[in-house]
């Protein structure tokens, strides 16, 4: 099972932190609140996967689902601190030509320039 | 070690589960542990959406060894024809707009094993076989095919 936190929800942007194994089964458990949290609010996303253990191919689907869906209200999405083998799948699957990754949330506010 | 599936997606956890402790019982390392359990779980996603396997009537068989350049997977299902490494990738396109929210897991697939073969089996089944490498970043090597 995997979980979704709010980590704050203000009027500049949304931040969220996503925790466990993003397989089917974890996909299913928290889409419908991710979107709800991010994509609905039409602000920029901080999207915190430091605790995400395992990200599979669905999982990465589902993020670009709502960063595009946030693009089209010109709100912009970054992904913060992977860990290194999630970092090297999302590498794989190139997410991260369109979907900035970061280490540090200071450094997602200032992509997002709404530091 | 062997395992069957007969429910797919379903089971893929429990399979991965199996699969972290024989592989921690062999001290492959964790970052490699979880390129197997992501290849697995990519290739069997795709054997289930793309052979059009049934919940619950399907068998997937995984094995698992170990070789000294690293893990040898063999995925064998009853779906209709797929070969996963010649089946044309999407288009990734140049901007997030573009970008489709699918097809990324053979993209993964090919980038993190070597060694790929790929064979339709006389009995009806897709039967592929590749090698996660315990050492050093993996890269797309050429696969093979055969009927």
């Amino acid at each position: 099972m995997a979980e979704l936190w709010v980590v704050e929800s203000g009027e500049r942007y949304s931040h969220v932190a996503m925790i466990g194994r993003l397989d089917t089964e974890g996909i299913d458990s928290i889409e419908t609140t991710f979107a709800a949290h991010t994509a609905a609010r039409r602000l920029p996303a901080i999207v915190d996967i430091t605790s995400v253990t395992f990200l599979a191919s669905l999982g990465m689907g589902m993020l670009v689902r709502v960063a595009k869906s946030l693009k089209q209200h010109q709100a912009g999405m970054v992904l913060v601190g992977p860990s290194e083998p999630v970092e090297r799948a999302l590498r794989a699957a190139k997410i991260d030509e369109v979907i900035p990754i970061v280490r540090r949330r200071d450094e997602a506010l200032g992509v997002l320039e709404v530091a | 070690m062997r395992a069957q599936l007969s429910d797919g997606l379903r089971e893929v956890r429990r399979l991965n589960e199996s699969v972290a402790r024989f592989l921690q019982d062999h001290q492959v390392p964790a970052d490699r542990l979880h390129d197997v359990q992501l290849v697995l779980e990519e290739l069997i996603t795709n054997a289930a959406r793309h052979g059009g396997l049934e919940a619950g009537r399907a068998r997937i068989v995984v094995e698992i060894g170990l070789e000294a350049d690293g893990v040898r997977l063999g995925v064998e299902d009853d779906g209709r024809e797929f070969d996963p490494m010649s089946t044309a990738l999407p288009a990734l396109g140049t901007t997030l707009e573009d970008r489709p929210s699918g097809g990324h897991g053979l993209r993964i697939v090919r980038r993190l094993v070597t060694g790929t073969t790929y064979r339709r089996l006389p009995a009806g089944r897709n039967r592929i076989e590749a090698i996660v490498p315990l050492a050093g970043p993996p890269s797309h090597s050429p696969s093979s095919s055969s009927r």
